[in-house]
């Protein structure tokens, strides 16, 4: 339907690796630390006369707690209205009358602005973003039908969304102690109790030089550019840094399990592993199984769910190594009408079962492997997504570890996703979470004037 | 999809991500809004470097050399698209194109997706409205090999009867699982009140009840008719050199024949007057489309509705509409207009979603923008920004190599010209106020307004 971030973001389920053919990038990235403690990291990619600049604070829903959730995407929203020198809006509208694009996005760890522009404009955008680091101003009066859109984005993305209401109820039961375990939208109730104070606070707290970092990506001389962005972002004052965050989710001694009912088509069901991300040793392995399990329709769920077995429309598995903290490997399916969720279930656990009892074949293990540097090399067809791959590396500790990923990739054996099988998708660490439909109440036309051929559904 | 100016197809529904695993982006008009101006020129000079060349059996071959990254898109437009579906079998063109795909003379379903996953390529077909595609991306190493592939597919599909029926099997369930998603049922009720009857009147994927009654030899039929290369684009864009990519190409499909159909004309039904749909659901929010007919690709005033569009509501932050239902009284999140523009006249469309209980208020906002620039002139600020955004943000609509596939492709179907990118900078440029109010007063009409509401009847107090 309506083309999301994520279609335009290329596949972020690809991970990542060097530059095929052309070295790492860290030949191809400098940096450079400003005295205020903001890191700037800049691509130089000539291939199109463009350029994309993005502004990263390491603060995401991760840094949120009970009854203030949603406020970091909240003050996403916040952001573009307006500074001491620029108006309400005026941010979009200056890139946009430079031919330029721009938004945002709210992730568990970070949140990000970024702009579009042909590379001789990027520093309209650098202008931009250096001003509203220090500058931003909360008007009250903007305030309030601001957190409606935001309420009106919740109803949207998630109250009417059967499958996502699904995932964060499937997020909710599988943390206890980790903030991953509320949306990153943030509750109903706490987007609308959300007060000017508190994203002001949370603008103090969190956004500043050494909270933050930059990456360019694109037609530009990296020295030259960061001299650019030292100009506009270094005289900003250094300031302290945010807490860190202490939780730490506990092992799972138990299968959860949890069902929504609702109105609803289709059932759904999901199953969630605790699993460690980027760099712990087994990200590697899980991303390979998750290649097996999920990476294209040659894949073993897709073969066995949606293909022999025609138990579903939809089945896959869902890992991204690119979390702060240890997250969810995720199973997925969507039954076909007519068939029982617990036979679905019951096929995906075989397939799991499975991986915990032979070896992947050579060439399948191969044929995963070659997907995911396939992805990589695809990626890099776009600037933006480079540059969220630097992005979100850095998030992690260290943009140079995209370095590091593809050899890990290569590296991993039959035995090594034999053992993250076994040791993570076992019952005690999963948690299950299925759409039980209820039959609608309505779904029909209210009524449907003859002229217009007939039910309209 | 909401693609205002490009009839691109819908992807495939074969890669599917957690759904809750990333939210809380600001808005998503901005991709609406990119794609809406999708076609556009660039300001200084030329589109991207091209290959044109027209092979014996008719093939048009179109080739754009970009070294940048070692991989090579393939993107094939047949003219095969849902608006040849026959009446009461709709559907028929896209299950044609998803079964290309899922066997051939000499390679089964399975054979053909362990040959693409192995090289860590994809290949995909989809059905669209005006043409099908077809698409591989691969890595340079591996061009041989998939070109190999396309060609059988896209030869010798076999359409064995067992896929036939899982491929019907899959898009009804994913009709059914689409009902779960109101913007996607009003989007259908909007297109059935508007085009009733017409080619255009039904949705790429068909209807439950016309789907469930095709068969095989419907596919087999369909195919034999319009799978011809006459009627076939094939775009490369990549890590190759021209004039090998042709020689590639003629190897691979060189040899397909097949005569050219006569196109079938594209009858029409008089425009319906206004009218309301309401569809009861128990949803927090109203899903509306309000719109009306719009106009072919090929209208001249193509230009002047661009800038119009961009100014109304096609221009996010920068449009009207945004700013009155948005940022002024915080009634949705989304809200965009835009003209569907295929080779017949497709529509014009405002869509948005409120809670129930304001849906009455977000509609009568739309309304007035609606009157206000069929009124009064546009501002000089306005119509600059316009301008400045159309023109300007040409390369960044062409900097991945599916990017330029896809306009290129599109250029040469709707036979746009190769000097379009020139062309389209200057005619959004020569675009005044006095224009924009014409083509507003032309092509907008208040009283012809099909309102669909999909949302909870009681609170939306909404009735047909």
């Amino acid at each position: 339907m309506r083309v999301q971030w994520i279609a335009v973001g290329l596949l972020l389920a690809g991970p990542v690796r060097a530059a095929a053919g052309g070295g790492g990038y860290a030949e191809r990235v400098q940096e450079r630390t400003f005295a205020n403690g903001l890191k700037a990291i800049v691509l130089e990619d000539h291939k199109a006369p463009v350029g994309v600049l993005q502004v990263w604070y390491r603060v995401g829903s991760r840094n949120e707690s009970p009854g203030r959730t949603g406020l970091s995407h909240l003050l996403e929203h916040m952001m573009f209205k307006g500074t001491k020198k620029y108006g309400p809006e005026e941010y979009s509208r200056i890139i946009q009358r430079n031919g330029g694009n721009n938004n945002a996005f709210t992730s568990q760890d970070a949140t990000t602005y970024f702009a579009m522009l042909a590379s001789d404009r990027l520093r309209v955008a650098v202008d931009l973003e250096a001003d509203r680091m220090g500058n931003l101003v909360l008007d009250p009066a903007l305030f309030g039908p601001e957190r409606d859109v935001v309420a009106e984005e919740r109803r949207l993305r998630s109250e009417d969304n059967p499958t996502a209401a699904l995932f964060e109820l499937v997020d909710a039961t599988a943390y206890t102690a980790h903030p991953y375990q509320w949306p990153i939208i943030g509750w109903m109730n706490d987007i609308q109790k959300a007060t000017r104070d508190d994203l002001e606070e949370h603008y103090r707290n969190y956004y500043s030089p050494a909270n933050a970092f930059v990456v360019a990506a694109g037609d530009v001389d990296a020295g030259a550019f960061l001299d650019t962005l030292e100009r506009a972002f270094g005289s900003l004052p250094r300031r302290a840094l945010p807490p860190e965050v202490r939780s730490e989710e506990p092992p799972q001694q138990g299968e959860r399990r949890v069902v929504l009912r609702r109105e609803a088509e289709l059932p759904y069901i999901g199953i969630a592993y605790h699993v460690p991300s980027f760099p712990h040793p087994d990200s590697a392995p899980l991303e390979v199984l998750a290649s097996v399990l999920s990476g294209g329709k040659s894949a073993r769920l897709y073969d066995a769910l949606v293909y022999r077995k025609r138990l579903a429309l939809a089945a896959g598995a869902w890992y991204d190594s690119k979390s702060k903290d240890p997250t969810l490997f995720t199973l997925y399916a969507q039954p076909l009408p007519g068939k029982k969720v617990a036979d679905v279930e019951t096929a995906m656990l075989a397939e799991v079962a499975r991986l915990q009892d032979e070896h992947v074949e050579p060439r399948e293990l191969q044929k995963a492997q070659n997907g995911i540097e396939a992805q990589f090399v695809f990626a890099q067809d776009s600037l933006f997504y480079q540059g969220m791959l630097l992005g979100q590396f850095e998030v992690l500790g260290d943009w140079r570890w995209i370095d590091r990923y593809l050899p890990a990739i290569r590296a991993v054996t039959a035995e090594d996703v034999r053992r993250v099988a076994s040791q993570y998708l076992i019952a005690d660490n999963r948690t299950v979470g299925i759409l039980e439909p209820l039959p609608s109440r309505a779904g029909r036309p209210a009524s449907a004037p003859a002229s217009l051929g007939g039910p309209v559904h | 999809m909401f693609l205002a100016v490009s009839p691109h197809a819908a992807p495939p529904r074969t890669r599917q991500r957690r759904p809750a695993a990333r939210a809380g982006r600001r808005c998503a008009w901005l991709w609406i809004l990119v794609a809406a101006a999708a076609l556009p020129g660039r300001a200084g000079s030329s589109g991207p470097p091209v290959m044109r060349a027209a092979l014996a059996n008719g093939i048009r071959l179109l080739v754009s050399e970009q070294r940048a990254v070692p991989m090579v898109i393939v993107d094939v437009a047949i003219e095969a698209g849902s608006r040849l579906d026959p009446p009461g079998k709709e559907g028929l063109a896209n299950l044609t194109a998803d079964l290309l795909t899922e066997g051939t003379s000499k390679r089964s379903a399975r054979e053909i997706r362990e040959t693409v996953d192995f090289l860590g390529a994809s290949l995909s077909s989809a059905g669209g409205v005006d043409y099908s595609s077809v698409r591989l991306t691969v890595l340079r190493k591996d061009l041989e090999t998939g070109l190999d592939l396309l060609a059988d597919v896209l030869r010798h599909p076999s359409f064995p009867a067992q896929e036939v029926e899982r491929r019907r099997d899959a898009i009804l369930a994913g009709m059914k699982a689409d009902e779960d998603n109101p913007g996607a049922v009003a989007s259908k009720a909007f297109l059935r009140a508007l085009f009733a009857g017409e080619p255009y009147g039904h949705p790429a994927e068909g209807w439950p009840e016309s789907v469930r009654k095709l068969r095989r030899a419907d596919v087999r039929d369909f195919y034999r008719q319009w799978y011809v290369p006459a009627r076939a684009i094939v775009t490369v864009v990549g890590d190759v050199d021209a004039q090998e990519a042709q020689l590639s190409v003629e190897r691979y499909l060189g040899a397909w024949e097949g005569l050219a159909p006569p196109a079938p004309s594209y009858p029409q039904v008089a425009e319906p007057p206004a009218a309301t749909v309401v569809i009861d659901k128990p949803v927090s929010q109203a899903n509306i489309v309000l719109g009306h007919r719009g106009v072919e690709r090929s209208n001249p005033d193509f230009y002047g509705l661009s800038v119009m569009n961009y100014i109304l509501g096609g221009g996010g932050f920068s449009s009207r509409l945004l700013n009155s239902i948005r940022t002024e009284a915080g009634l949705a999140y989304s809200v965009a207009s835009f003209f569907t523009v295929n080779r017949d006249p497709g529509s014009f469309q405002v869509v948005m979603q409120t809670k129930n209980a304001t849906a009455r208020a977000a509609i009568e906002r739309a309304r007035a923008e609606i009157e206000r620039i069929r009124n009064e002139l546009v501002s000089e600020e306005e119509i600059a920004e316009a301008r400045q955004y159309l023109t300007g943000s040409f390369p960044l609509r062409l900097d991945t190599n599916a990017e330029i596939a896809g306009f290129l492709s599109q250029v040469e179907f709707y036979g746009l010209g190769e000097d379009y990118a020139d062309q389209y900078a200057r005619r959004i440029q020569a675009v005044t106020r006095e224009e924009v109010r014409r083509v507003a007063q032309k092509y907008l009409h208040p009283d012809r307004l099909v309102l669909v509401v999909v949302g909870n009847s009681a609170e939306t107090g909404i009735r047909p």
